[in-house]
Parts: C-alpha cells; sequence; structure tokens
C-alpha cells in the first residue's frame, strides 16, 4: 500500500521539504513490510525508475537506506508480518488477520506529538513478535497536538477518559490473550491513564511529560495525580515502567514525579554527554544502540516491578 | 512571497511552536524574538533532526522560502534563519 502511495505521491513533490514531509508521514504508519518493499524499490539498479525528481534522488536514496538500517536493529531476518488496517481516524491496527486474537497481546500504542513512538513505526514494530502480538496505534489530532490526549482521540466521547474507556468494545480486547500500554512523552502519561482504567497488567512510560501539569486540571477539574491515585485503588494495579535518561534533566523531573504519585519501575538508560533532544527520543535512541529489544522485554514484556538500569 | 520583518519573525517563530514541544521559557524566548527583541540559537529550543525537518517544511510552507536542513548550521540562531530566508 505504501509502496503504491509512494510512486504516486513521491514525483509530485517538488523540494527537498515536500519530500521530507512525505518521508515523515510514511514513516509514522508503515509497516516493516511496507518500509521493506521501498527499499527494495530503492535498491533496484535502474535509477531511472525512481520516482522521484532527480535533483531529490539522493535524499530519496537516503530515506529508503536508513528503513533497511532500522529495521535491521531488530536482527531478524525478514520483515515481520503485520498487516495495516485503519480502525478510526489517527487508529490504526497493525496485525497479521492470519492468526486468531486468543492466541495474542494487543499492545496499545500511543504516540506522541510528533505522531510517533520517538522512532517511525516499522522498527518499533519489527520488534515485536506479529506472530504473538498485534499493535494498536493511536495519533493524536493535528489540532491537539500538545494537549497530550486529554481532549480524547480518534472522536471517541470528548476527554481522554472516554475515549480510553471506549477502547475495549471498539478494539474486541475481550478477544485478546491480554493488553498492554505503551505511550512516550505526551502520550506516557495517556498510556498509564489507559492501564488503570482498563485494569491491563503493564504500562510503560516513555520519557512522559509532567504529571503535575495543570492543564490536566483545567480539563478535568481535578488535579491529575488525585485521579491517577483514585483510578489505581478502583483496579489492580498494572505494572507502570517509566523509561528515561538521568542524564535528561526535565525527563528525570518528569519521570520522579510521576514516582512520587504511583509505584513505577525506573528504567533508566545512562548516555551523559548526549544531547537533551536526543535523549527524549529514547525509545529511538535505544534502537539506534541495539537496545530496544531489550529494553521492551524488561519494561512492556515484563509484568514486576524493579528498578533497572542498562548504559 | 513578500513578509514585512515582523511578520518573518512571526512566520519562523510559528513554525518552531509546529516543530516541536516548548516549554514556558522556550516559548518566553521565542516571544522575545517574534517581538523583535532578542535573538536565540536555534539549537537553543532542542530540535531533533526530525523536528528540524518539520521546522523546514513549515517554514516553506508559510513563507515560500526552500530552506533545507543542511543549509542550517550549527550555531545558526533565529536571526540568521531570518537572513537566510530574506536571501532567498
Amino acid at each position: 500500500m505504501s509502496l503504491q502511495l509512494y510512486r504516486r505521491l513521491a514525483p509530485n513533490r517538488k523540494t527537498e521539504n515536500q519530500l521530507n514531509a512525505l518521508h515523515i508521514a510514511l514513516e509514522n504508519r508503515m509497516t516493516p513490510i511496507e518500509a521493506f518493499q521501498i527499499a527494495q524499490m530503492f535498491a533496484a539498479p535502474h535509477e531511472n525508475a525512481l520516482p522521484v525528481l532527480p535533483e531529490l534522488a539522493e535524499n530519496a536514496r537516503r530515506f529508503a537506506q536508513s528503513q533497511m538500517q532500522q529495521l535491521a536493529t531488530a536482527g531478524k531476518p525478514k520483515p515481520e508480518g503485520f498487516r495495516r488496517q485503519r480502525i478510526r481516524k489517527q487508529m490504526i491496527r497493525a496485525s497479521d488477520p492470519a492468526i486468531p486474537r486468543r492466541e495474542k497481546t494487543l499492545i496499545l500504542c500511543f504516540t506522541g506529538r510528533a505522531q510517533r513512538m520517538t522512532m517511525p513505526l516499522a522498527p518499533f514494530l519489527q520488534h515485536l513478535d506479529a506472530s504473538t502480538m498485534d499493535a494498536v496505534v493511536i495519533y493524536p489530532k493535528r489540532a491537539h497536538l500538545n494537549l497530550d490526549y486529554m481532549l480524547g482521540f480518534s472522536g471517541l466521547g470528548d476527554n481522554l477518559y472516554e475515549s480510553i474507556d471506549r477502547l475495549p468494545a471498539l478494539l474486541g480486547m475481550e478477544d485478546y490473550a491480554r493488553t498492554l500500554a505503551i505511550g512516550t512523552s505526551g502520550s506516557g502519561i495517556p498510556a498509564v491513564i489507559a492501564a488503570l482504567r482498563l485494569g491491563l497488567p503493564t504500562a510503560v512510560a516513555a520519557v512522559p511529560n509532567d504529571p503535575n501539569d495543570p492543564r490536566w486540571f483545567d480539563v478535568f477539574g481535578a488535579p491529575l495525580p488525585d485521579e491517577l491515585v483514585r483510578m489505581a485503588k478502583s483496579k489492580p494495579l498494572p505494572a507502570i515502567h517509566v523509561v528515561y535518561s538521568p542524564d535528561n534533566a526535565r525527563d528525570k523531573t518528569n519521570a520522579e514525579a510521576l514516582a512520587q504519585i504511583l509505584p513505577v519501575s525506573p528504567f533508566k538508560i545512562l548516555a551523559p554527554n548526549v544531547p537533551n533532544q536526543i535523549l527524549h527520543a529514547i525509545l529511538g535512541y535505544a534502537m539506534s544502540h541495539g537496545r530496544l529489544s531489550e529494553l521492551l522485554d524488561r519494561t512492556l514484556f515484563n509484568s514486576s516491578l524493579s528498578k533497572q538500569e542498562i548504559t | 512571497m513578500t513578509l514585512s520583518p515582523s511578520g518573518l519573525r512571526e512566520e519562523i517563530a510559528e513554525a518552531l511552536r509546529i516543530a516541536t514541544a516548548l516549554d514556558a521559557e522556550a516559548k518566553a524566548r521565542l516571544l522575545d524574538f517574534e517581538q523583535g527583541n532578542a535573538d536565540y540559537p536555534l539549537d537553543s529550543f532542542e530540535l531533533d533532526s526530525l523536528a528540524m525537518m518539520e521546522f523546514c517544511i513549515a517554514l516553506e510552507l508559510s513563507t515560500g522560502a526552500q530552506v533545507s536542513p543542511a543549509q542550517i548550521a550549527d550555531g545558526t540562531t533565529l536571526v540568521g534563519i531570518f537572513d537566510l530566508v530574506r536571501r532567498i
């Protein structure tokens, strides 16, 4: 699907920025198979067949190469067999439809304001197992990018709580063996809220935003910490893993603030002298250092609570 | 597209707001720049490579100027971006 889309849209991109915009949009939605197909197209020797203007060919080639490099970080011989299906606006399901849901784990993936989980979707999915997992990827509405899903998502209700409460029926969650949640940056807290409200066993909040952000009060009429504690008392407490680097002062402060409210397991990535903006893209940073599988195994797929640290 | 100096500063600031999440301090710096009172290094807004692309895309959409990430050298300031766009 994305290959056809690329062939159709790329020739109309006249500038580097226009082509970059297409690349970013594709990276936010492509499955591993789709990323692999685009990379393969550029690996073919007939440059004349490339669907981009000649002056943009190098840019497009770098994009294709990066797809292969990112997929390779999972260390698998072929792309995971996820197929993309649109569920609603700003919501897709990546799954292998040949495998029954009752045998699989559903992973709720809340993307951040950049419409990704601090890394492109294809390599993230490539680190999952399509034979045992489905992923539902949720995107913030364009007009709400800075609101951390407070006003809800995908037109489900009027706020985050209402949106989350409608997920089980919408996604057929009861058909799955279990459901987990992960979110990054502005979607870290929403992933925790999803786990609390839906009684999920595990949530991962990677570089979550500040839980004391007063805007939560403006929307819900109560401070978020109070709401989190209230929700935590109403269902079995999930294992909540908070991933961050203590070398990014703001992320450290936010993670510690969440730990003041709920029992969480910190998963720290030590990386002194790395710029804040690179460390904030924490899953991407872990991927580029070949540590994403380990991170996911020790957080998302680990239902126990403990202090963890990698360097 | 011809923009007044204040109009161009506004578009540069808006492109930054689109590209990345800004904390209160960064928002205040940006407002300073928009009002023509100060200049700040682009690095101080902590754009990663994706955000830098988003910044250039937003800038091109609003001003028509084709500034690519590769054209923005380390240490470039907001006034440097302003001058770059004016030259294009």
